[in-house]
This record gives structure tokens, sequence and C-alpha cells, in this order.
């Protein structure tokens, strides 16, 4: 008996530990993520960011920039664009015990345009690991003549923000939906016909009067001209 | 390969038989009766038996046993063997499984062995009482020697005796004749003698000495008193012994026989019924000639014996098998060469002589390219009639140019009317080989996975050569075989000869890479675009998008060190435009990662190489990449956007950057899944990810446009699906004048699942000159068929509910599965099997694709997605459209006439 009850208890237990699991596990990206951003302006990859967030659909963080850009790295950074043509984003993640990074590039131009200012999207799998990362800083073009009436300023802060973009579930055949449209049309024209228990004359009257009349008035005209061809014929003799 | 073809002396093939394209259809061993086959396929799980008068399967066994349902653990290694003393019984050993079947077609009783992971089953072996399987105990380092009863497979006892191989070794340098395992332990012979008996119980080993290691152990011929045996070394020498029995007693004797051909040779034996003794038949190539010496083995030595040679029409590589039969008196030897060539040879008085050859190579296709055919001389010389400057000379061209053509016009008449008959095959062997005035037929270049290319016409599926290269190996490109397959030079260019190169491996030494160049129409090599030998390793391979000499591209080339080099050497600003930047991409296998790289093309270099910058990383943790896909390069897009109902208009995303790309992984509820995602190449970024639970490969994706197709096995529901998925803009376009993978574009997405009514081996998209022509998807089944479903069937915009908005639009209601209709099967009754891939090329007719799709078989035809709207159909009525209008001009001049005279009258009033 009391062996039995252990086993209830144990059981019990071993059920709302898996409720817990599923529970939290519900989301699938349960857990935190730790995230490190680092790019490449300096010449070498330097961290500019770190940010430890919760990964879920909804999450849309504002980096807080850990360094600024001073006027002087940014001037260099103009006139030396041809040897720096690219923005290179490296994202380094690290979630339970697996860590590794993804990078993401775009013209340097079109980050200078906007003076650091851009979004950053990054790719989540199904496992709840960052796959890939993009920036966005809205524009694709970005002209030179442009770039030297950016207002000068003693230093440039990064303003980026960033959110979550996790896999989607793919689609279905939607037998389910589809049948109960079939079932839906089929109880519609079951209605249809139901309603309609009219007598025979009511139902069909539309039709049945038309011919009525044209016949009424065929018979009629056939009369009318019986006499006087009637008579022609007799005229005739 | 999973089909067996039957040969009747001199003939066709009389019948075939296709097994499943699974593990399941692997053959393991066919034991030949005296009217039908018995064939043990699957790691020995499945058994059947073909009757060669018709090809019927008489009948069919599968092995039940427990491990059975789970079909990723079928056993590797597989023993059958046909009982010695009762040849009308066959014991099949596999891993854990020991069955026996009589030959009619009974499973006479089965058996599971105990499994344990340091136990291995090696060999089987049978006497008149027992069924005897030896298994490794790597634990104790024993062989087991298991009794079990012929009758009912009862276990009668067991022993066991001390081994010194592991078990990799045990299978891979052993063999078993009659009682006894030969191994060979570097230069040293061991036969290890098995007791057949329980009062038996002497193990007796021997060890034969040799002066070189042992590379190979062939058991020739065994009966119960007498067995042959080869043995080569790796100097390549071979010897051949002979085992007698001694009488009454479980010893044998040994001694060498003097072979003719001591080196790279292979021998067949067979019994002679007449004498009693036996023949053997020793075969060697040596390039394009075949040597056979047949000899009557006598007590210890060989006596008559008598040569053939043949000389072969192609090179064909080494031999691969051999075997020698002697049918009614009448000697035939059956071989497989290295390029998987069939030959059968008839050995008579007067010499050898070639009955039947066949290109089973052709049944391994790995890549495909179609040529356009070469502009006939008419054809050719429009090109120059509308050439020149000045006024005089442009007159001069175009008359001289338009008296040619009437001169050769006369001239083909006049040919056509004196030699009508003469040479009629040879012109119309000329005649197929110049492009047609619609371009549809084309040349083939197939590249098989054995090295042999062939070009074939697609008019007439002819093969117009064929060329097989002796040092072949293919790349490997995420679990599949690889060659690349270019087109240096297209036909465009008339004054030169179109090029085609391929990029392949060395057979042995793989870090090396060979190009060769040929010119599509001929096999014909272009020397000086081949080389033997690249100096480094490569990584990949891709086709300059610049023309440099001579309208050639070059190859280009990414080392280990992920350097940039080109073939033929020219400077990289040549090979690739400057203007607009070029990205690439790599996997890295290890970390299952792709890496973009820019490629910096600096104008002033001269060097042919250049590195690469490292721009993106896309990593799939915890995910396995299993393929990607890219569009086709022919893929054009006719329009950017859909007019919808209400004539607005949804503009298509139609990125060239991206590639779909296909991973399995197991969540972490161990539930398997597949994703998909659209990768865009130069950013790095995810245009599409999609998960799929409980779904399993193979995944089989078509990407075109602005939309991705794929097919996946439902495990849940056990059917196949397919998923179709758009790509829009919206309603507005970022940018009507270029596209820019740097454009913030975020794409809207339209996805729809059906469901397959088949299963499917392969998928193809039709591809059209310029795109007009609507879509077609091609798919290969599993039964055979080849089906043409129109895209708009997989059009993820199919509505639920139809409005007068999307009728207008031509959109079809959404139904959850595909309905094939069977006049949508573009093969009719030509089944073909075993598809692992369709090609389609483009014609000159807007209408019309052609489609070649090829597998164990190979079928072409042409497609008309969008019917014939550019063509008359062949019942086209020429003579009323003639007489018609003939009628209606000379109605209009009488009509003409009269109308004149009414006017006059009319005035005259």
């Amino acid at each position: 008996m009391m062996f039995e009850q252990k086993n209830l208890i144990v059981g019990f237990i071993i059920l709302i530990v898996q409720f817990y699991a599923i529970s939290t596990l519900d989301d699938g990206n349960d857990g935190f993520v730790s995230l490190n951003f680092e790019d490449n302006i300096d010449g070498k990859f330097s961290s500019f960011s770190k940010i430890n967030v919760q990964l879920s659909r909804q999450t849309e963080a504002e980096l807080t920039p850990s360094r600024t850009i001073s006027s002087g790295q940014f001037d260099r950074l103009v006139d030396f664009r041809s040897d720096y043509p690219y923005y290179t984003l490296k994202v380094h993640f690290k979630r339970g015990t697996i860590q590794d990074y993804v990078m993401t590039s775009i013209p340097m131009c079109l980050v200078l345009q906007t003076q650091f200012r851009y979004t950053v999207t990054l790719y989540v799998n199904e496992n709840g690991y960052v796959v890939s990362a993009q920036t966005n800083t809205g524009n694709s073009t970005c002209s030179l003549p442009h770039l030297s009436e950016i207002e000068k300023k003693s230093e440039y802060n990064y303003k980026v923000s960033m959110r979550f973009q996790l896999n989607e579930i793919g689609p279905q055949p939607d037998t389910q939906r589809f049948l109960e449209k079939l079932k839906r049309q089929q109880e519609a024209k079951l209605n249809a016909q139901e309603a309609d228990n009219r007598p025979f004359i009511l139902k069909y009257w539309k039709y049945i009067v038309p011919v009525v009349i044209i016949m009424v008035l065929q018979s009629a005209f056939t009369q009318d001209a019986g006499g006087p061809g009637a008579g022609g014929g007799n005229g005739g003799g | 390969m999973t089909a067996i073809p039957s040969y009747l002396y001199y003939i066709e093939a009389r019948w075939r038989k296709v097994f499943e394209a699974n593990d399941y259809g692997k053959i393991d061993r066919i034991i030949w009766y005296d009217q039908e086959g018995v064939i043990v396929t699957g790691n020995g799980r499945r058994v059947r038996a073909l009757r060669y008068a018709d090809g019927l399967e008489v009948w069919q066994l599968a092995a039940t046993s427990g491990t059975n349902s789970n079909e990723e653990t079928i056993s590797k290694s597989c023993q059958v063997i046909k009982n010695r003393f009762d040849p009308g019984t066959i014991h099949i050993l596999n891993d854990d499984l020991l069955w026996s079947v009589s030959s009619y077609g009974e499973m006479l009783w089965s058996i599971e062995l105990p499994t344990k992971p340091t136990l291995k089953s090696l060999f089987l072996f049978s006497t008149s009482q027992y069924v005897i399987v030896t298994s490794l105990d790597s634990n104790s380092n024993k062989l087991q020697v298991t009794y079990y009863s012929k009758q009912n497979g009862a276990q009668a006892f067991s022993s066991s005796i001390p081994w010194s191989f592991n078990a990799k070794d045990s299978q891979s340098k052993c063999s078993t004749m009659n009682n006894i395992i030969l191994c060979a332990n570097n230069a040293e012979l061991s036969m290890i003698t098995i007791p057949t008996t329980i009062d038996d119980t002497n193990i007796n080993t021997r060890q034969i000495q040799f002066s070189n290691p042992i590379e190979q152990i062939r058991v020739l011929y065994e009966s119960n008193t007498r067995s042959i045996v080869s043995i080569k070394t790796d100097n390549a020498e071979t010897k051949v012994y002979q085992f007698n029995k001694k009488d009454s007693t479980n010893e044998w004797s040994y001694h060498e026989l003097n072979i003719q051909i001591k080196s790279n040779a292979f021998y067949s034996v067979v019994s002679d019924k007449n004498s009693g003794g036996q023949q053997i038949l020793e075969g060697s190539a040596s390039q394009q000639k075949l040597n056979f010496y047949l000899s009557t083995i006598s007590e210890q030595t060989l006596t008559n014996t008598r040569s053939y040679s043949i000389e072969l029409p192609e090179n064909m590589g080494d031999i691969e098998y051999l075997s020698y039969s002697n049918v009614k008196h009448t000697q035939f030897v059956t071989l497989r060469m290295q390029d998987a060539s069939l030959l059968v040879i008839k050995l008579a008085d007067n010499g050898a002589e070639l009955i039947l050859h066949r290109d089973e190579a052709l049944s391994s296709i790995i890549s495909v390219e179609a040529f356009d055919l070469s502009l006939s001389s008419g054809q050719m010389r429009i090109e120059d009639e509308f050439g020149g400057t000045e006024m005089f000379s442009m007159f001069v061209r175009r008359i001289s140019s338009q008296i040619s053509q009437l001169t050769s016009f006369v001239m083909r008449l006049m040919n056509m009317f004196t030699n009508a008959h003469a040479n009629r095959e040879y012109m119309d062997k000329q005649a197929a080989l110049v492009r047609d005035e619609f371009n549809l037929n084309k040349i083939l270049i197939v590249v098989t996975s054995v090295g042999k290319v062939f070009g074939i016409l697609t008019q007439s599926g002819g093969i117009l050569w064929k060329h097989y290269f002796t040092d072949f190996a293919p790349f490997e490109h995420f679990n599949t075989l690889q060659v690349p397959l270019f087109h240096i030079r297209s036909a465009a260019h008339y004054t030169h000869p179109p090029l085609a190169s391929i990029v392949y491996r060395d057979r042995n030494s793989l870090y090396e890479t060979h190009v060769r160049t040929f010119n599509p129409y001929t096999g014909d090599f272009e020397e000086s675009l081949s080389t033997s030998s690249l100096p480094h390793r490569i990584k990949r391979v891709f086709l300059s998008t610049q023309i440099v000499n001579d309208f050639c591209k070059v190859l280009l080339f990414v080392d280990a060190n992920n350097k940039i080099h080109t073939y033929p050497t020219v400077p990289l600003s040549r090979a690739l435009s400057t203007t607009t930047p070029t990205y690439i991409y790599l996997f890295d296998k290890a970390e299952q990662a792709f890496i973009g790289y820019y490629l910096t093309i600096n104008e002033n270099e001269q060097e042919s190489s250049t590195g690469l910058k490292e721009v993106w990383r896309v990593a799939f943790q915890n995910e396995q990449v299993i393929n990607i896909y890219t569009r086709l390069s022919s893929d054009r897009v006719h329009s950017a956007g859909i007019v919808l109902g209400d004539r607005s208009v949804l503009y298509k995303y139609t990125n060239p950057n991206l590639i779909a790309v296909v991973t399995e992984g197991i969540d972490y509820q161990k539930v398997p899944f597949v994703s998909i995602y659209l990768l865009d190449t130069v950013t790095g970024s995810l245009k599409l990810s999609h998960t799929h639970k409980r779904v399993k490969s193979p995944v089989h994706v078509v990407l075109a446009e602005n939309w991705i197709v794929y097919t996946y096995y439902n495990q849940r529901y056990r059917r196949y699906e397919a998923v179709s998925s758009s790509l829009f803009e919206g309603e507005a376009q970022y940018n009507y004048s270029s596209f820019s993978s740097f454009d913030p574009i975020e794409p809207v997405i339209q996805s729809k699942a059906y469901i397959l009514p088949y299963g499917v081996n392969a998928i193809q998209v039709t591809t059209t000159e310029k795109g007009i022509t609507s879509r077609d998807i091609i798919m290969a089944v599993p039964n055979g068929m080849l089906i043409e479903i129109p895209w708009m069937l997989f059009d993820p915009r199919r509505p639920f509910d139809l409005t007068s908005m999307d009728r207008e639009e031509g959109l079809i209601m959404y139904t959850p599965d595909i309905m094939v209709n069977f006049e949508s099967v573009i093969n009719y009754y030509k089944q073909v099997y075993n598809i692992r891939g369709i090609h389609t090329v483009s014609t000159g007719l807007e209408s019309t694709s052609v489609v070649f799709a090829y597998g164990l078989d190979m079928f072409f035809t042409r497609v008309f997605p969008s019917r014939l709207f550019d063509q008359l159909k062949d019942d086209f009525d020429f003579m009323f459209i003639g007489w018609s209008t003939v009628a209606f001009v000379v109605g209009s001049f009488i009509a003409k006439r009269y109308a004149a005279i009414h006017q006059t009258k009319k005035a005259w009033k």
C-alpha cells in the first residue's frame, strides 16, 4: 500500500516536471541568449554592444553601445571608403553550451549615410540558435556628395535596434478547412432544396405565364388571320 | 544497379525487372538454377526467383525479423550460400538473422542470432547436416563456431577457436571455400579448416608464404573435392592455386597452376561436363584489345591451351568482371568493363567475336548540358548579308549573298533529283547535325559517374560520340556525385565551334584535378584548354562572366587557401566584370556553415590569383545541411508583377541571388524536422525559413522566378506533400530598373501546401526562351511516369473561396490535393524508372521546352506548357487558306469592277 502511494507520488512529480518542461518549452525558444555585436570599423572586429535577451518573436531591443565613433574615425571611414567597402557586423551568440557566430555586410557608405543608425534582424532556427543576421539602413544607394553634406558632430553614436525572426512552421495541406467548406456547401444546397416546398405552379409561374400568354396570343392571331386568309382563298376561287 | 537484363543469343534484351530503388533493391547474390535464378537483395532480407524464359517473378520471400521494421539499421554485411550437399537449399546470414530458403520458394526456417555489440557474425558454411556460423567475439578475440541443424535451425553445439584478425580485416581480407577460411595476413595466406562434424574437433591451420603482400583472394571454383583460388599480390602478380581434398580425410592438398597471364588478369573456371574436369579462362585487357587463354585443367597442369584475342571498338578500360560459360558447345565470355560496358564475346575455332556491347554507363548519368546545333551555311551567310557600312558595299553584299542562296537552293534541288536514294542515310545524318528552323534539336552532353562522356543527338537518341576517361573520379557535393560541366564557348559564334569543359578528380590521387575541353559535336579534344593537373587543391569551380579569348569563357577555381585562380591563366579583371561586384559562397562541412566572400578585383593586377574577403556567415547549429538548390541559369522572368483582378499590380520579389538550403535536424522533443531556407548569397540573410516537423527527406526543390516548390515525405500522414511559396515585393516596387540585395525589401511570402498523389523521384520546371509561356512542373514518380503539372495548380495564391476578382485573374479554387490527369503523363506508356534528374532546355520557339529525364532509363520529349500558341498545327489546312485568299482577291477585283459600273450608272441617273 505504502509502495503504491510512493509510486503515485513519484508519478505525480514526474507529471509535474513534464508539464513544467512542456510549458517552458512550449514556445520552443525558451531561455536567454547572450549576444555580442562586433563590427569592423577599426579595421578589425571589435565589440560595440553586448546583450542578454529572451528569445521570442516579440523581442525588440535597442542596443546600448559600449563605445562611440569619434569624428576623426568617421572622417577616416569616409575617406578610406575604397579600403573598407563593407561594413561587416559579426554577432556572437551563446545559448546553453553552444556558441557560434554569424556575419553580414552592407556597403560602408550606407551606414555612414545614416550615421550608424540601422536595424539588425537575427534569424533563429527551430532549435533556437541564430542562423543568420541582416542589417537594414532603410536605403540601398548612397551618393558621395550626400556623405559630405552630413552635419559634422564631435562623435557619432550607434543607434541599433534588434529583433528576432523565428523559423515559421511550414504550411500543411488544409484538408480540414476544405472539408468544412464542402460540408457548408452541401448543407447550403440541402437547405435550399428543403425551403422550396411550394406547389409546382407557385414555383414555376414565371416560366408558365409567358408560355400561356404566347399561346393565347398566338391562338387569337391565328383566328384573326384565319378570316381574311380564308376570304382571300374564296376570292381566288 | 537494380535491373537485370536477360539476353538471348545475339539479340536485344527480352525482359527486365526493376527492383526497389532503395536498399531493398540492392542485389547481394544471385544463385543460378536451371530454369530460374534466385536473387537475394536488401542485405539478405528479400529473396525472389525470376524465371529466365519470361522474367516472371515466380516467388518472393521477405525475412521477418524484429529489426526489419527499423529500416535505418539494415545491416551492412550479408552472406548467402548454396548448401553444397543439397543444392536446392540456400542459407542466408545477415548480422542477426539466419534463415534457409528452398529453391522452390519455401521458407524452411529462420532464427534470430544473439546480438551483442562485441559479437559479429562473419562466415557461413554448410554441411549435409549443419549450417555453421562463425562469429567474432571481439572481447576474447575468439572465433565462435556455432552449428545449427540444417533441418530446423536448432542450435546443435558450438566451439571456439583463437582468432587474430579484427572484424573489419576479417571481412575484407578473408574468404571462404568449402569449410576453409582463407585469410591474407600480409605476405602469408592462412588456411583455417573448420570441423564439419561433432566428432571432429581438429582445427587445422596452415600457411602459404608469398613474396609480396596479398591484396585479394578470389575463389574461382568450388566443389566438394576441389577448389580453385586466385591470389593477387600488391605487385599485380596473380597466382592460381588448386586445392584437392584428400580422400576420406578432412585435409586438403594444394598446388599452383601454370597460368598464361600472370598479372592484371581475370580468371573464370567452369566445370566441363564432357570430361568431368574443369576449364579455366584467363582474360586481360590492354588498350583496346582483349586477350583470352582457355585451358583444360588436368591433375597438375593446364593443357590444351587455346588463345583468342579481339579488338574492341573503343577504349573501355580494364576488365572488372569476367565470366565464362559453355552453353551447348558454344563458348561465351561475359565481361563488365571499367567503363560499365557489358560485353558478350563468343569464342569459336575461327577466333573471338563480339556479339553484344551495351553502354550500361548511360544508367549512371550525373551531369547533363544541352548544346545548340551549328548553323547551316545558309543561316551563317545571313549574318554577312546585313554587314557593310557604305551603301554600295551593302548592296553588293546583299545581292551576292542572295545569289549564293539561290545557287545553293538550285544545287540542293539538283542533288535531290539526281541521287535521291544513293546517299540518303549520309545526307540525313548531315542534316541532323544542322540546326533546324526552330532550334528544337540539341546535342546532349552527358557525363556518367564511371567517367564516360557521351554526345547524344536529341532528334534520334543516337550516340554521336563517346569517350572514356580512364583517370576519372567525380566530386562529392552534399552526398551526391557531381562533375562540373560548362559551356566554355556557345554555339552562337558561328566562326568558332562550341566548346565544353568538364572538371574531375584523379581516380588515384583525389587532390589532383583534371580539366578537359572538347567540341560537343565531335568529342574532339581542345588540347590547349585541357590540363591533366592543376597545381592547387580546389574547393569550388565556376565559370567567368566575361568572354576572354576567342569568344571563350575561362574557369575560375577557389583553392584550399581561398585564393582564386583562372584556367587558362588570365588577369581576373578580364574574366569578371569590374562594374558589378562578384560574391561567392563556400560551404564548410565541419561547421555546417555557409561563408560568403566578396571578390576584390584589382584592375592593375596581372596575377591570376587573388584573395577573398569574408563578408557573411550563416551557421546551422544542430542542423545538417543535406542539399542546396539554385535557380537554372536559363531561368527568365518576363513580367515584374502579376495583374490582379482589380487591375492593380502585385510585384514579384525576383532576387537572382537566392539559393535554397535544405537542412535536417532533431528538435528538443526528439522530433525529426526538415527546414527549407532561401538564402541571399550577397548579404547572407534569409528570405524564407520553413520548418516541417515529422517529415523525411528526400526533399526535392525547384527554384524559379519568385517562387519555390518543394516536396517531402510526411511521416505522420504517410504521404508525399508539396509546398509552394511565392515572394512578393507588394503593391509597390522598390526599384523598377534594377535589383540589389541591399534593397531594404521585406518580401511578403505566400505559401500553400498540397498533397501529392505519388512519391517523387525528381522534379524540374520547364524553361522557355523568354519566360513568357506559363510554367509547368515536370515530376518523375516511382511508378515510371513523368507527369507535367501546371504551376498554376501549385500557385500559393489559390483561394479557398473564389471571388469574382480571383476569377478575373484566372485563379483556381484551392483543393488540398493535386489531381493528376493521366493525359498529363508525358511519357505515355514508355515507363522510365529510378529517375534521378530532369534537365529542361529552351528552344527557339517560345511555346516549347524540351525535357530530358535520366536515371536508370532516359527519356526525351518536347512539352508545350501554354499549348502551341506560336505554331500552326500539323493538320492546318494550307490549301483552304490559300484558295480562300485567292478567291477573296479575285472577288474583290470583280466587286471593284462592278462597283465602278454601278457608280457610273448612278451618275448618269
